[in-house]
């Protein structure tokens, strides 16, 4: 581990060769570009700070300690006299929740890393997620988003500016459905996986209790906040939440939703934040997925347009077409 | 935010660490969302302190170690969960060792059913002893794994050897051959 350009040495042959071959074989499955993203967009976050004004000249830095020490010592003796407790000092859950809420409508694309956990029965309810493999991306703008990788870990799928649902599972094309004759299994896959933030936010300060899920003041860069719902969800409804939101910019790092669906089964999604970025609506189209020239069946083509959905991902949408 | 210089140097460390990080920390917790995390969050902290220590000779032996540290700390919790297999005897019986000395690297890719049998039998070693092995496989000394893991030189040693041990016998069928040189 001596060497700065190898920081990995080649192992001996033998047992470790055997071990470093097989991480080796788990390293190639990784994506650290997305790593990277990660840990650049929190560390970005992190170094976006006002800068303080700074006294330059040495004697004026030592004035400046002394009055310093002065205003904290006036400051401690308020403090222990007329401040009840240092609680009181604390936002609520409720006002972390809606300066979130404001940060959001701001307005930029949230890209979300989405792992979803479906009970087993659900998975024969709902086919297109039962053989979703991994997580996926999700770039999210009001109600537009794109899935990354699509049904099957193929393509995308997404919701574009007009609200139409699309399915690209090849670069060769791409079909396209209205709300209106949106397939079964496809309707259940949007209301599993929409995210939309503004809306999401706005039932959870209305209806739902919060509660810190951690105590507010750990010294830690979030607030995580749990939020129950008051009533009984609806099927799809969220049921519970916990949303982990940044201190200094309010973004919402990292939110798990329960949504209630069969009986008492239901679906857990957790969306950790990789970045917040500008994208345009095209970027929610079918067509910014396919080929340029490449087929986009929609209703006007109906025949084709379930031809073509068979022929992809027919195998895994069951009956629902 | 990031000056233009910091972040390409950060990012040309994260590219080439981040992989193996990766796959080391997906060995010890098997939700690969939640080792994700946890790499994710030991880089941010690492990279948020860089002007602490020097990133290109030590940064690596401090991400293995923070990462170590929650990995392993997740996985004991987990322990029933992650793996039932866990608990292994553990006495140093002397066992025929068969010698790997003939495979390399290229030559055991080329095997997934021994690839898949790897993965299981790694899967299935006590976290520390997999642990140790897997940084021991990265080039790690003795010394380094016993700083990373939080235990003594020796017992690091102990450790690799054990789950040398381990795999050369679960392996042994299927490579007819091995060797455990020490650490």
């Amino acid at each position: 581990m001596d060497s700065p350009s190898n920081p990995f040495p080649d192992p001996d042959s033998g047992i470790d060769a055997i071990a470093r071959a097989q991480l080796d074989a788990e390293a190639s499955r990784t994506d650290p570009g997305t790593l990277w993203e990660g840990v650049l967009h929190r560390l970005n976050a992190a170094t976006t700070r006002p800068v303080e004004p700074r006294i330059t000249r040495h004697r004026w830095r030592r004035a400046g300690t002394i009055a310093a020490l002065a205003v904290l010592a006036a400051l401690l003796f308020i403090g222990t006299f007329y401040v009840p407790s240092q609680r009181e000092a604390l936002a609520s859950p409720a006002e972390v929740v809606q300066a979130a809420r404001a940060v959001y409508k701001q307005g930029d694309t949230r890209c979300y890393r989405v792992t979803l956990t479906l009970p087993a029965r659900l998975k024969e309810a709902i086919p297109l997620l039962a053989h979703e493999a991994g997580p996926r991306t999700l770039c999210t703008r009001g109600d537009r988003f794109v899935v990354e990788p699509g049904f099957g870990g193929k393509g995308a799928w997404g919701r574009d500016a007009a609200g139409r649902i699309w399915v690209a599972p090849t670069n060769d094309g791409a079909a396209v459905y209205d709300v209106s004759e949106l397939p079964l299994p496809l309707q259940n896959a949007v209301k599993i996986h929409e995210l939309e933030l503004g809306p999401l936010l706005d039932d959870v300060l209305a209806d739902f209790d919060l509660t810190w899920s951690e105590p507010p003041n750990l010294p830690a860069d979030t607030y995580t906040i749990t939020a129950t719902r008051h009533t009984q969800a609806g099927p799809f409804r969220i049921a519970s939440a916990k949303l982990v939101i940044e201190r200094e910019t309010k973004l919402i790092r990292s939110l798990t939703v329960n949504r209630q669906l069969l009986g008492e089964s239901g679906a857990t999604g957790v969306f950790n934040l990789i970045s917040a970025v500008a994208k345009d609506d095209a970027a929610y189209s079918p067509e910014s997925h396919v080929k340029p020239g490449a087929p986009v069946y929609d209703r006007s083509k109906p025949m084709q347009r379930r031809r073509f959905i068979l022929q992809h991902i027919g195998s895994i949408l069951g009956n629902g077409q | 935010m990031l000056t233009d210089e910091e972040r390409k140097r950060y990012e040309a460390w994260v590219l080439a660490v981040g992989p193996r990080a990766l796959a080391y920390a997906r060995s010890l917790i098997p939700n690969g969302t939640q080792a994700e995390d946890v790499v994710q969050e030991c880089l941010y902290r690492l990279l948020r302190r860089v002007a602490e220590y020097n990133l290109e000779r030590d940064g690596v032996k401090l991400l293995f170690k923070a990462i170590s540290n929650l990995c392993i700390n997740q996985a004991t919790r987990n322990k029933a969960v992650l793996s039932l297999d866990a608990v292994r005897d553990e006495d140093d019986r002397s066992i025929p060792v068969p010698d790997h000395s003939a495979l390399r690297p290229d030559q055991i890719m080329q095997y997934r059913e021994l690839e898949e049998k790897v993965r299981q039998t790694l899967q299935n070693l006590p976290p520390l002893q997999r642990a140790a092995v897997e940084l021991r496989s990265l080039g790690m000394s003795k010394e380094d794994i016993g700083e990373t893991l939080g235990v003594s030189t020796s017992n690091a040693g102990v450790l690799v050897h054990r789950g040398r041990q381990t795999l050369a016998r679960e392996l042994g069928s299927q490579t007819g051959e091995g060797s455990d040189e020490g650490v």
